[in-house]
């Protein structure tokens, strides 16, 4: 310590008051309780070190938790992209394959076009996605990943993929759709194939006039075929293929109608027509998913309502696990409802199988109005209720909103 | 860890010592013990400090406490709050004695670390300022030992002026002219160079200079002072 450095004080008397003042009026003086004041030092360590310990522990926590999310995150969350190298993007995400035109996605798939293919990029997510060969013809290379799910269409055909390798080709001209294994397997579904058929590397599946042909150059086709191929192959053997055809599943009626198709353009007396002189027991028993879909279409809208209430039991109970035997559930309630009974029970069967089906809302609507038709306003409530929660701008809303202001014994 | 911990909890007098791999403060030395070691310098203790021994605690608590209480009290005010802050100061030595590398700095070493928690402290209350908690950020209870009342209060107007300092400048100001440290010291427990501590606290000198001359009280008190001096 050194007061003769303090010379700038000297020069400044209110400085030089104010370190006299703090000199001679504090101290360092230890109070009576020093020896407390000297314990709770250890104290303070002991709580300091503590709550380094909690602080390290939830450190660590936070930090495990960050990584697991992140890693989540970059391996989940975020979706595939691609880029198209030598093709042109049309209509935003249709890819037009010129010379050497390939589709690069982030997951390392790779699609390679034939000159003039028409691809579309239906949607990608984190796990894959769904790619439309519209015409054309493509190699395929997916890559393995764990959880990958990728879907290439090709006309009225779907490829499910989750790691493999090879050529779609799809003809709209000659409505021909033909697939080539390299490595891996796929299933595909569509018109021929019923619920689906398993392909594994070597085999080669063409379709054409309505026939399915399966080339194998390694194993035979996968036994996981479905079904449907098993009774068709006894009821309705198929056309021997030049390469020495398997039986099919599913074959419609002979001819090569495309019952979806013609459905779809609202020829429905061909669809009816097609079935019926196939016969209908046999249709019913026999038909793919798609077809029996395609004839009770038809038939709803022919007003043929017996053909179609038994197209519709028959894809209950034949597909009971797929979304369009849920939907019948829906459409035999609009049938009932159109007959007069039993229409509020398949809506509730509806409404319990696809809670949030794409005719949910049409369904509770229904019944809501049916009870309010057969109970009144007490009986309809519970449901307008419900409708108004979970339906708040549905096209009952109004319906609801009126029955619910309704007084409790009001009549309709 | 290597530290000494507490379960002083039932006061001093405990007695026990490295529990649970954390050495508690050791008790009061029993007459003969560490009798030595109290009369060591500086640099010895703070080995024996490094070293673990059971008795350094509490010599150097003994030799640095009241400098550390007083250069905590001038750099704050005069106010009763300090206690804890002192503590702090030794929490954090005594938990890592190993980071005084020179066992002869150890005086320096510990007014570094007080000044480290007063700079600490000195945000803490401007920030309960700026937020409302406190308005004038002033403890109730001023203990000085100044009798005069007017003495008494240009010390606490003082003080005021002196919040009104940055917290680097305000550490300098205190140590070079109420401690009266050579500008040195002041640098090394600033933990910078000469020319930056020179200029700190030559920058608060100039700003408790000027406001001090625009504090009524003060301009009077300092007045009477020059009055009495003159008489």
């Amino acid at each position: 310590m050194s007061h003769e450095m303090l010379s700038p004080v000297e020069g400044d008397p209110a400085v030089t008051e104010f370190a006299r003042l703090a000199r001679a009026g504090i101290s360092g003086e230890a109070g009576r309780r020093d020896e407390a004041s000297f314990a709770r030092v250890g104290v303070k360590m002991a709580q300091r070190a503590a709550r380094r310990r909690v602080a390290t522990a939830v450190a660590s926590a936070v930090t495990v938790v960050a990584l697991g999310l992140g890693t989540w995150f970059a391996t989940h969350t975020s979706n595939i992209t691609y880029q198209v190298v030598n093709g042109a993007m049309v209509d935003g995400d249709h890819v037009v394959a010129g010379t050497d035109t390939r589709i690069r996605f982030s997951d390392g798939s790779e699609v390679e076009l034939d000159p003039g293919a028409d691809t579309h990029i239906r949607a990608l997510d984190e796990h894959g996605g769904r790619v439309s060969l519209e015409e054309g013809q493509a190699r395929v290379a997916i890559a393995k990943r764990p959880g990958a799910q990728w879907f290439l269409a090709a006309g009225p055909y779907t490829v499910r993929v989750t790691g493999t390798a090879f050529s779609l080709r799809w003809s709209k001209r000659d409505q021909a759709f033909e697939i080539a294994m390299k490595t891996g397997s796929v299933v595909i579904t569509g018109p021929l194939v019923g619920e689906g058929m398993a392909l594994r590397a070597g085999q080669r599946v063409t379709t054409r006039n309505g026939k399915l042909t399966l080339d194998s150059t390694t194993a035979p086709a996968d036994p996981t075929v479905s079904e449907a191929s098993g009774a068709r192959a006894e009821l309705e053997p198929a056309t021997p293929s030049v390469n020495g055809a398997v039986p099919v599943p599913g074959t419609p009626a002979p001819g090569g109608l495309d019952w979806s198709r013609h459905a779809a353009q609202g020829e429905f007396g061909a669809v009816i027509e097609a079935a019926e002189r196939r016969g209908l027991d046999v249709t019913l028993a026999t038909a793919s998913l798609a077809d029996l879909s395609a004839l009770a279409d038809s038939a709803r809208y022919a007003r043929r309502t017996p053909m179609a209430k038994r197209a519709l039991m028959a894809e209950r109970k034949r597909f009971p696990s797929s979304g369009a035997a849920r939907d019948a559930a829906f459409f035999l309630g609009r049938i009932a409802e159109d007959e007069g009974s039993g229409a509020v029970d398949w809506y509730d069967r509806y409404l319990a199988e696809s809670p949030r089906g794409t005719y949910a809302s049409q369904a509770l609507g229904r019944k809501m109005m049916l009870l309010y038709q057969q109970r009144g306003v007490a009986g309809a409530r519970a449901i307008a209720d419900d409708y108004l929660a979970r339906f708040p701008s549905g096209p009952y809303a109004a319906a609801a909103r009126k029955i619910k202001d309704e007084p409790a014994t009001s009549a309709p | 860890m290597e530290s000494w911990g507490a379960s002083a909890l039932a006061g001093a007098s405990r007695a026990a010592f490295a529990v649970d791999s954390i050495p508690v403060l050791d008790p009061p030395p029993a007459s003969g013990v560490g009798v030595s070691l109290a009369k060591a310098d500086d640099a010895t203790l703070a080995r024996a400090l490094i070293d673990r021994d059971p008795q350094a605690p509490r010599l150097v608590w003994q030799r640095f406490s009241p400098m550390v209480r007083r250069i905590v009290r001038r750099s704050l005010g005069p106010e009763q709050e300090v206690e804890d802050l002192v503590q702090d100061v030794f929490a954090s030595l005594f938990a890592k004695p190993s980071r005084l590398r020179e066992p002869a700095a150890l005086k320096a070493f510990i007014v570094s670390v007080a000044l480290h928690n007063v700079s600490y402290e000195l945000r803490r209350r401007r920030v309960r300022r700026w937020v409302g908690l406190s308005q004038t950020a002033e403890l109730p209870d001023i203990r000085v030992v100044e009798s005069n009342p007017e003495s008494r209060e240009a010390l606490i107007r003082f003080y005021k002026i002196l919040d009104n300092v940055k917290s680097r400048d305000r550490s300098a100001f205190v140590l070079r002219f109420i401690e009266g440290m050579e500008v040195a010291d002041v640098a090394v427990a600033l933990e910078t160079s000469v020319p930056t501590a020179r200029r700190c606290f030559t920058r608060a000198f100039k700003r408790v200079s000027l406001l001090a001359s625009r504090d009524p009280f003060l301009a009077e008190y300092l007045a009477g002072l020059r009055g009495d001096r003159e008489s």
